[in-house]
């Protein structure tokens, strides 16, 4: 299965909040509304620039940070795309929030028994092949879902069609190694505030941590080997010491036996 | 049975006050949850709980693994009266990192899940299996010392057998996790300020934590004298001292070659906050121990060493609580600074360690007075008639 | 700023120790006097001593170690300085070796063998203070090559013999310091009399510095041995 995602093309979002209500039903969230992504809401609409509406939500990236760092694998990127959370296996450490490049994990701080909370674009809603609440909501069709692949050609088109209209940057195909949700905008993303001012590279994150965890198996081989040979050169050179004193010993006390046969192995004494 | 009260001194009120606040913010945070107690956010995931408690503290109890090589591996028997106040010292900081996590973790009493749910490729899940494993190899070294004292001696000569393979897989466990702890910022490159990110931040944790190890070995000395009125080694330590000389001028070398090849030395100049906390930091950890070091009226007397260790260690504190607080704080678009209810677990949590070390201390043979090669057996005589 | 806060809480906490300490150091100087004890005397016994209390090991090279024994630390108080003849000198036993300084006052002490200086301890230089305190390890102040060793040691005691010799220097200090001419620590140890033992008080560390020069100079020639 080709892997699903959501083009947000903020030139045509009128930031009417259609899609922050049909999640937050979706997810029997706390209606209300929110200016930012929290344990309450997770997807929100915010006027970043006069007139310019942007949709915040997870985006579930080809390759997660928050699938690899989590220790216990709480989150799995599904093979249809959307990157879910385990409750059960959470143990709470928080790191996939510390590392998230687009910050998108929340915490329920307020709870005693607290779980991280994220969008999960309705994974089981794409499961049953239909779409997630959010874009089957917008009147505009600002948020659009289809395979990924489908949704990057839609993309350029558009910008093809239309080069005066949007910067010719598809946000989220190659940052970070590359998202599910993509962005089209007329401004420059990185005039867009958080969390498109931070300069992402295009090579995956979990790929920078794992240029040091392959060392790993590297390290207990060599170490283990070199930590025994050093004992064994170290204790060896001790016995050989214990034996040279015991053979001065020898000498002190039969200084006149020096050639007798027997007494030359101190270990018979 | 005749109860006597102990007698009061400003150090026993000092430790009453923090054990009722402990005991009183722990209450308040496993009845009310993190955000009760701490400044935690979402923006702000992590704070001084993860950055002190638990990363600070495994780099601080590195003297451990440092003493058990030298003295098991490396055979240098010199050392051998320091090995054990190393180990419990070690023993002590990493049950305390445990204990910290049980504090931090949203669902503490999952704190086991690594061991039955597998993501080999979480930095976060090989510490945590190293620091278990460790902890267990701690145990079992630091439990020949309780054996001996409860007279078991067939389980202490079984620890004696197991020593060697026990220390050559705690000395592997340290360079893992030690250097791991950097690893968990590698994925962070763009939240974290350039000074402090660098792909060698794992060559940067192991080397400050072998540093540091040395200068809390020479702390737990003067401690120990201070409050337990035990002897120090005076040139044990000095021998240590002279160790570290190398090991700091290595570690302040491949930090100038590395920022140097980033092309981000010029950012050491700036009046960026982080830049000033990372020169701070730097002088603290590095640069004024290895200068005072190099005068070898320093490295000989006792103050001398007391002062360059103090330095030392809160120069690698510093550092720590830079990279996991500081140098994100600009990234987050918030800025942290912990509740008191944080800071009060903390400083619980130290004080705990302290007094676990002391009773340790008076109750098992910790300072063994050994026997060393070129000290002949005396004859003591007491008065003279 | 949690860097700083946690750095200055630390400091905190050792300033405020240092302070406790520095009270309690004051308070436990006005008793100074009992708590001392003199008494205590550990003696090497693969150690051979000289009559002018320097002692002599021979190492494993064939050459010796020389370092001023317990007894005459323990009357110097803490050592500031030593003075030591460089290497390749030639001492003659009996000679001057070395010269230890505490105050304003300087003891010579005499070589205890005959032999030519090969080695000087450099952190006994440095840091006097703490090395002497261990005066049979890390107190040693020479390593000589000895030139007539057997006959040198005919002069010196060990073990048993070291033990008797050692005690009876006790004593003979005691009534050293009791003299009739030299009431050095008359005074103090008349104040101590009376709340210690009946045999003359025990003395404390560090009488050297309450000595006047011309009981200096006496103690020299009577326990070190420099009579010429």
């Amino acid at each position: 299965m080709a892997t699903k995602g959501i083009l947000i093309d903020s030139t045509r979002c009128i930031g009417c909040g259609a899609c922050e209500k049909a999640c937050k039903m979706r997810n029997n969230l706390p209606l209300g509304l929110e200016n930012h992504l929290s344990a309450t809401a997770y997807t929100v609409v915010q006027e970043r620039r006069p007139g310019i509406y942007v949709r915040r939500m997870c985006m579930h990236c080809e390759n997660p940070t928050c699938v690899s760092v989590c220790p216990v694998g709480a989150f799995t990127k599904t093979a249809a795309g959307p990157v879910t959370y385990d409750k059960d296996k959470c143990i709470g450490c928080r790191y996939c929030m510390y590392s998230c490049p687009f910050s998108v994990p929340k915490y329920q701080w307020d709870r005693v028994i607290p779980y991280v909370q994220k969008c999960s674009l309705c994974a089981d809603r794409i499961e049953e092949g239909s779409e997630p609440a959010c874009t089957a909501a917008c009147p505009v069709g600002a948020s659009i879902f289809g395979e990924r692949d489908a949704l990057i050609g839609e993309a350029q088109k558009r910008i093809r069609d239309n080069p005066s209209k949007y910067v010719d940057h598809i946000y989220g195909l190659n940052e970070a190694g590359g998202t599910s949700v993509l962005y089209l905008s007329s401004v420059p993303f990185d005039k867009l505030g958080e969390p498109f001012t931070m300069q992402l590279p295009h090579k995956p994150l979990p790929l920078y941590t794992w240029a040091a965890l392959e060392k790993v198996p590297t390290i207990v081989v060599v170490g283990g080997v070199v930590l025994t040979g050093i004992w064994w050169i170290t204790s060896r050179r001790d016995e050989v010491k214990k034996f040279e004193e015991r053979t001065q010993q020898h000498h002190w006390w039969q200084p006149g036996k020096k050639n007798g046969g027997t007494d030359k192995d101190p270990e018979r004494r | 049975m005749l109860l006597r009260m102990p007698k009061i001194t400003l150090w026993r009120i000092i430790i009453a006050v923090i054990a009722a606040l402990g005991l009183y913010y722990t209450a308040l945070r496993y009845t009310r949850g993190l955000g009760a107690v701490t400044n935690l956010s979402d923006k702000f995931p992590w704070g001084l709980w993860v950055g002190f408690d638990v990363i600070t503290g495994v780099g601080l109890a590195a003297g451990a693994f440092i003493i058990a090589l030298t003295v098991y591996i490396f055979r240098i028997d010199t050392y051998r009266p320091i090995l054990r106040p190393a180990i419990l010292t070690g023993f002590l900081g990493y049950s305390l990192v445990a204990v910290g996590l049980l504090y931090d973790l949203g669902k503490w009493y999952d704190v086991w899940h690594p061991i039955v749910f597998w993501n080999p490729h979480s930095v976060m899940f090989e510490v945590a299996w190293c620091v278990m494993l460790y902890l267990t190899v701690l145990a079992l070294e630091f439990s020949s010392v309780v054996f001996e004292r409860l007279r078991l001696n067939l389980l202490k000569k079984l620890i004696h057998m197991l020593i060697i393979p026990l220390s050559i897989l705690g000395v592997i466990l340290s360079t893992l996790h030690q250097s791991s702890l950097g690893s968990l910022f590698l994925i962070v490159p763009s939240k974290l300020y350039a000074l402090w990110y660098s792909p060698y931040l794992p060559l940067f944790f192991f080397v400050s934590a072998v540093s540091v190890g040395f200068a809390m070995v020479t702390m737990e000395s003067f401690l120990s004298r201070r409050f337990l009125g035990k002897g120090i080694e005076l040139n044990l330590l000095n021998g240590l001292a002279r160790v570290n000389v190398l090991v700091m001028a290595f570690y302040l070398t491949i930090k100038l070659i590395d920022l140097a090849n980033r092309g981000v030395l010029g950012a050491v100049l700036s009046t960026r906050f982080e830049s000033i906390m990372f020169d701070i930091e730097t002088m603290v950890q590095v640069v004024v121990p290895l200068l005072l070091l190099l005068i070898p009226a320093v490295r000989t007397s006792a103050r001398g060493l007391f002062v360059t260790s103090l330095f030392i260690v809160i120069g690698f504190i510093m550092n720590r609580l830079d990279i996991t607080i500081t140098g994100v704080e600009a990234s987050s678009g918030t800025s942290y600074f912990p509740a008191f209810g944080e800071i009060a677990i903390s400083v619980f949590l130290v004080t705990m360690g302290f007094l676990a070390f002391a009773f340790a201390a008076k109750y098992l043979n910790v300072f063994v007075h050994v026997q060393k090669k070129d000290e002949p057996p005396v004859a003591i005589i007491h008065d003279v008639e | 700023m949690v860097a700083i806060m946690v750095a200055l809480t630390i400091i905190g906490f050792v300033v405020l120790d240092l302070v406790i300490q520095s009270v309690k150091v004051k308070r436990a100087r006005q008793e100074q006097l009992v708590r001392l004890d003199f008494s205590d005397f550990s003696v090497p016994v693969n150690t051979f001593f000289y009559p002018g209390h320097t002692w002599v090991n021979i190492l494993p090279s064939g050459e010796v170690r020389v370092g001023l024994d317990d007894f005459a630390r323990k009357v110097i108080g803490d050592i500031e300085a030593v003075e030591i003849p460089s290497r390749g000198k030639a001492l003659k036993q009996g000679e001057k070796a070395f010269t230890v300084k505490s105050g304003n006052k300087t003891l010579s002490f005499l070589s205890p063998v005959d032999g030519e200086v090969t080695g000087i301890n450099n952190v006994m230089l440095a840091n006097p203070v703490q090395a002497a305190r261990n005066a049979y390890n890390s107190g040693w102040i020479l390593i000589l090559k000895p030139t007539n060793l057997a006959a040198n040691l005919k002069i010196m005691k060990i073990a048993e013999e070291a033990v008797a010799w050692l005690k009876a220097e006790i004593r003979r200090f005691r009534e050293f310091a009791l003299g009739e001419n030299l009431h050095f620590v008359k005074d103090e140890l008349q104040y101590e009399v009376g709340r210690t033992s009946q045999d003359g008080g025990c003395l404390t560390e560090g009488m050297l510095g309450r000595m006047d020069e011309k009981a200096v100079r006496f103690f020299e020639e009577e326990f070190l041995g420099k009579k010429e």
